[in-house]
């Protein structure tokens, strides 16, 4: 039996404007040091990142904080939402992200997403590299790559958590822990309804990032791609076509891994993500 | 033959019947050129027909060659055969049919296609 503990993340609400709007925010966060802003996967939270938070060879030198994005998690979609058909698009994730990172005065923060979130940090390294000291993208590339038929939206099974982690699992490494796929799987079966849809409007349509990469400053913002080799949502291929596209960007594929490797398989992640982080501490900007 | 069993393995998984008590359906997994109709009664798996057919009616069918479906059978397939979706997606397998009753009830039809593999 798992003796008594109490982890070190601790959680809070911020109330942060975002395009014009107040949200309600809910973010965790451990650690002390370089700012390590994390953002989850479509349809999922900011969970998704609880081990990261407890691994004192990051937290002793890295302050790890994960938002849920609005409509996700513990965060509150808008006032209104009843009336409302929830789609995320570029420009409100990355005002999102912005907003964030300044309501909290974080200094330069490296910023870390997953799948939807890996693509995005492609858009602030573009947009706002002068922002970030690195951009890591997990699972990431420049522009979608569907694996499904944009038909299968306008199905009501979209609206279903229990779908949503079905569409996805086969996402997860065989190679990695049933207990940490199954626990991945389930922050899908918590999600709102049609939010994961709402999520494939920006994953799908709205995240065409090929045409801008060289507007990338790898002296400010280094950009890092990493990829499970098990990945068919963002492959391997799909990563290394990218850092192509990016000055100074840097691919890692990640042997035996799948789409989710900071939840679905931790241990072996730490081995991939540690010495990145290394990496960007040396620079020490 | 990876489809031997089906039925009597569909049975000890109670889990399994109670995602699909709902779901009354006929598939079709392909096999290189043969074809096999998996039929599906309240999340039973009812009956494995192997043919001949004369337009015997389905609802989709999920084909793949022997040798794809042999690396997806495995306990740890290698990358791209690992699920349907990783078999259609690096273009392994074929989806067709009406896929509305295989979204519906897609973590039942993907539990079943779990119980081909070698440890199920």
């Amino acid at each position: 039996m798992m003796p008594f503990a109490i982890e070190p993340i601790t959680g809070r609400y911020a109330h942060i404007d975002i395009m014009g709007e107040t949200y309600r925010i809910y973010f965790e966060e451990a650690g002390k040091g370089t700012p390590l802003l994390c953002l989850h996967t479509a349809g999922a939270h900011s969970s998704q990142f609880r081990h990261l938070m407890c691994d004192e060879a990051v937290t002793s030198r890295y302050r790890v904080i994960a938002f849920d994005l609005p409509w996700h998690g513990k965060s509150n979609p808008p006032v209104g939402w009843q009336d409302m058909e929830y789609k995320l698009t570029a420009d409100f994730y990355a005002a999102a992200t912005i907003a964030f990172a300044d309501a909290l005065e974080l200094d330069r923060p490296v910023v870390m997403g997953c799948s939807m979130g890996a693509r995005l940090v492609v858009r602030l390294a573009q947009e706002y590299g002068q922002k970030f000291r690195a951009a890591i993208g997990l699972e990431g590339s420049n522009r979608p790559s569907p694996w499904w038929d944009n038909s299968w939206l306008e199905n009501d099974v979209f609206a279903r958590g229990d779908f949503c982690a079905a569409l996805v699992s086969g996402l997860a490494s065989p190679h990695s822990p049933a207990e940490f796929r199954n626990e991945t799987l389930w922050h899908y079966y918590q999600s709102g309804s049609n939010v994961f849809k709402g999520d494939m409007h920006f994953f799908r349509t709205d995240s065409q990032f090929e045409a801008d990469g060289a507007a990338v400053d790898p002296s400010a913002c280094k950009v890092f791609l990493m990829t499970g080799e098990y990945d068919y949502s963002c492959t391997p291929a799909d990563t290394e076509r990218t850092v192509k596209t990016i000055p100074g960007a840097e691919a890692i594929i990640m042997r035996e891994m799948g789409h989710f490797p900071m939840s679905e398989n931790p241990e072996r992640f730490r081995e991939y993500i540690l010495p990145v982080l290394d990496q960007i501490d040396e620079k020490g900007d | 033959m990876m489809l031997a069993g089906l039925v009597e393995k569909a049975r000890k998984k109670p889990n399994l019947q109670r995602l699909g008590r709902n779901c009354t359906a006929e598939f079709v997994i392909g096999i290189d050129d043969a074809r096999h109709h998996i039929v599906i009664r309240d999340g039973l798996v009812a009956d494995v027909l192997g043919g001949p057919f004369k337009m015997r009616p389905y609802s989709f069918s999920i084909s793949a060659s022997a040798v794809s479906w042999a690396e997806f059978c495995k306990l740890k397939p290698a990358p791209g055969f690992n699920d349907v979706f990783a078999m259609t997606s690096y273009g392994h397998a074929q989806l067709e049919g009406d896929s509305a009753v295989f979204l519906e009830y897609l973590r039942f039809f993907k539990d079943i296609l779990a119980l081909l593999r070698e440890d199920a």
